[in-house]
């Protein structure tokens, strides 16, 4: 299947691309590593 | 069939612009869009850390500090700062302040951002902690602490992820963009006082029964590590992730920008309560490239005579003493403080 490159397919996969760098920003967190951990702390 | 996310390309755009902006929001904030620093501290309450009390001796109290207990909850439980505090005053026959700053989990990045606020409003003259990469494995250990968005902001503190790992540097970021919300609020209105802590001490503070051990240890079997008393330690060369190291690093600079001694207390566990020597991870001196006296009492001489049960009424869990445990071992090591203070502090 070819993707056609317009305006509404780069919309697309910038919301694809910052939801994915959202995501790595939530995981690289302490509470995502290990829930387990932190209750421990507490 | 499923809807769609979106109901048009404009919202998908709409949708791209807000997480663009949620994601850069630390550095577009920049210092101007901050609240204080105070409101950080002030902007949480004393669920998890006490915050409040935190607050109060960095932005409100003035004057210095003797001696300040800074470290995780282990240091909480262990030491009695105002009996340390009484003995101290005692030896320099005028009030001495001694406190004690811990908080919830390890890590010495925690160590390094709340002593560098403190250390900014007030003189320290002595620092003593404990081992804050204990129990962190490598995968944890790179990672910043649970509360750091209450203490890091980019715009303030984006110098301090010089040198650690990206992976480190990622979790820094994300958790200032946590922050940034309430940072934000904070702008619009001041956060209310504290609340007065009223009895609700922490779990540690409390023993289900009392306990006094009758042992035959004291001050002169505490050591502070010496060409005299090396053979009373080991240090095991435990792994320490990365970013601890160079949070080490940077507390071993902070003091000594600030004229501040850095002492270590060893913290025994239930689990090392045999044992004969005082087991370090590494050798600290050499970690904060700095001079750390380090202290500690070997625990088979700190519990020699107890049986197994008399020892557990000491803990409150296996890494945390109680009040009881608390009540035991503050009396031991304060003599062998105090002495370095007077050793190591010029009037």
């Amino acid at each position: 299947m070819k993707i056609k490159l317009n305006l509404e397919t780069i919309i697309y996969i910038a919301v694809i691309l910052l939801s994915l760098i959202a995501l790595v920003f939530g995981f690289s967190s302490f509470q995502f590593t290990d829930t387990k951990l932190v209750y421990q702390g507490f | 069939m499923m809807a769609p996310a979106f109901s048009s390309p404009r919202q998908a755009g709409a949708f791209a612009l807000l997480l663009l902006l949620i994601l850069l929001l630390p550095v577009l904030a920049g210092k101007s869009f901050l609240s204080t620093r105070e409101q950080m501290y002030s902007s949480k309450g004393r669920d998890v850390i006490d915050f409040p009390y935190l607050h109060q001796q960095i932005f409100e109290k003035k004057g210095d500090i003797d001696i300040a207990f800074m470290s995780s909850s282990r240091m909480g439980s262990a030491i009695d700062a105002p009996y340390v505090q009484g003995k101290l005053s005692e030896q320099l026959g005028r009030k001495a302040i001694v406190l004690s700053l811990t908080w919830t989990w390890n890590g010495y990045d925690a160590l390094y951002f709340i002593a560098q606020d403190l250390l900014q409003h007030r003189k320290v003259r002595m620092l003593v902690f404990c081992d804050l990469s204990y129990d962190l494995s490598p995968s944890v250990g790179d990672i910043a602490h649970h509360q750091t968005s209450y203490w890091f902001r980019f715009a303030d503190n984006a110098e301090a992820l010089t040198g650690l790992p990206l992976k480190s540097k990622v979790s820094f970021y994300a958790s200032a963009i946590i922050g940034m919300p309430r940072n934000l609020v904070g702008l619009l209105r001041s956060n209310f006082p504290p609340i007065p802590l009223d009895k609700n001490l922490p779990a540690w503070n409390q023993s289900s029964t009392d306990f006094t051990p009758h042992t035959s240890a004291g001050p002169s079997d505490v050591r502070v590590y010496s060409e005299a008393t090396k053979t009373s330690f080991l240090f095991s060369n435990t792994q320490i992730a990365p970013m601890q190291m160079a949070f080490i690093r940077k507390i071993g600079l902070l003091a000594q920008e600030h004229q501040t001694q850095l002492v270590f207390v060893h913290l025994p566990d239930f689990a090392d309560r045999r044992a004969a020597l005082i087991d370090e991870a590494t050798f600290w001196p050499d970690a904060f490239h700095t001079s750390v006296p380090m202290v500690g009492i070997p625990p088979a001489i700190l519990f020699a005579g107890l049986t197994d049960d008399e020892v557990g009424k000491l803990y409150f869990n296996p890494t945390h003493f109680d009040q009881n445990g608390k009540n035991y071992l503050t009396p031991i090591v304060t003599p062998a403080l105090v002495q370095i203070y007077e050793d190591q502090i010029k009037p």
